[in-house]
Parts: structure tokens; sequence; C-alpha cells
């Protein structure tokens, strides 16, 4: 029945944006870990891509996610001479996540999750109906 | 619940066997009801495939195996066929029903 394969579509969905909120927040709680040396690295923000995966079990198309990459921009730069990873002239490397970016990204991951679970909802109110029709 | 919807169609079988060893057996040969017993079987059988399936999802959720909306998807899945499987016993229940009160 297609109404079914829609709650499985938007079941794959909601998982690949759950995974996209656990990198977010992977990002947020990892923004302030420095390196432990001053050749080391801080921590390296994540970006999750998603790509569609044909089911050919149902013959649609699910989302999935496609890979979880490295952001390689570059690190942002600390004065902090007390710090064991700062290096001669008394910079230390931070990561190079904006809260700001991470948060937007989260709203964004929220919606696309509500926009999912409105369209379960609906198919299942859709399925209700036409079962009614049989009462 | 397998062994009382096996033990159900049974009996039903039996009625059915007795009716015609009482002289009402149709008249074209065709054993009347077989077609209603095995589609009660498999939409039962169904429902209940569909309802195992959910349980054994929660279960491997609940160790860590399996996402949430795995979970939910199987629920759901199990909840539409069962109210399907109940709508068409009800509905077919009604159609006997009413053949039962007409008059002879």
């Amino acid at each position: 029945m297609d109404l079914m394969k829609v709650i499985q579509i938007a079941a794959a969905g909601m998982q690949a944006q759950g995974t996209r909120v656990r990198i977010i927040a992977e990002n947020i709680a990892n923004a302030d870990s420095l390196a432990e040396t001053p050749d080391g690295d801080p921590y390296r923000r994540k970006i999750v891509t998603f790509q569609n995966l044909l089911d050919r079990e149902l013959g649609v198309n699910k989302v999935s996610v496609k890979r979880i990459r490295l952001d390689m921009s570059d690190f942002g730069k600390r004065f902090d001479p007390q710090h064991p990873a700062a290096d001669a002239d008394g910079y230390v490397k931070t990561p190079n996540v904006k809260s700001l970016l991470e948060v937007m990204d989260m709203r964004q991951a929220q919606r696309s999750y509500q926009a999912n679970l409105g369209v379960i909802t609906l198919s299942k109110r859709m399925i209700g109906q036409t079962i009614d029709l049989l009462r | 619940m397998t062994a009382n919807i096996a033990g159900t169609l049974s009996a039903y079988a039996n009625t059915v066997a007795r009716g015609e060893a009482a002289g009402l057996a149709p008249r074209d040969g065709k054993v009347p009801g077989t077609d209603f017993a095995s589609l009660v079987k498999d939409v039962a059988s169904s429902a209940i495939a569909a309802g195992q399936r959910s349980e054994q999802v929660t279960m491997e959720a609940l160790a860590g195996q399996a996402d949430l909306t795995e979970v939910v998807v199987a629920v759901t899945n199990a909840e539409v066929t069962l109210q399907t499987v109940v709508a068409i016993r009800d509905r077919v229940i009604q159609a006997y029903q009413e053949i039962i009160r007409m008059p002879l």
C-alpha cells in the first residue's frame, strides 16, 4: 500500500535528521575542545551530507546519510600564552565551529523532522479514514 | 491467539459439514464458506505477523539494536493491519447476520 510506503519514507527522513542533530550536538559540545600540544589540531567541525537511496524492496527513493565528513575550513586563533597548545607567538588554534551556524542548522533539522512527522500523521489519518469507510 | 483462531475455523468447518449432512449442501457442489474461512485465516495471520514484527522491533529497540523510527513504522503497520481486519470482519459478519435474519 502506497500510504504505508509513505510512512517508511518519512521515517527514513526522520532517522537522517536525527543523525544530523547528533552531529550538530557533537560540534556544539566540542566547540571548546583544543589541542594539547602546539603542533596538534583542535576539534574539527563535522558536516553531514544526505543522499537519496533507492529502496528496491519498496521501489521508492528514501533519504539516507551519505557521509559524515570533516569541515576543512581554517581554524580560529586565540591569544592565550599560558595554554599548553600555544605556539611561539602565544596563539592557540580554536575549533572551526561557529555556534550560531550550528544553532541555525539545528533549527533547520528540527523543522525538517517536524515536516516528516507531519507526513506520517497525515498518511496515518488518511489510512484510518479509508478503513472507516468499511464501518 | 493463533490456537483460538485455528479452533474457531475448525468449528466453523464442522458446522458447514453438519449443515451438509442435514441436507443443506449447496446444489452446485461448491462448499459454501470455505472462501470466507480462508479469507479470515489469511487476514488474521497477516495481522498476527504484523503484530509479532512490531513486538520484535520493540524488543530490539529496548536492547538498543533498532531505531525508534523503525518501532513507529512496525507498530503503525500492525495497527493499520489489525484495524483493516477488524473492519472487514465486522462488515462480513454484518452481511451474514442480514442473511440469517432473512425470512425463509
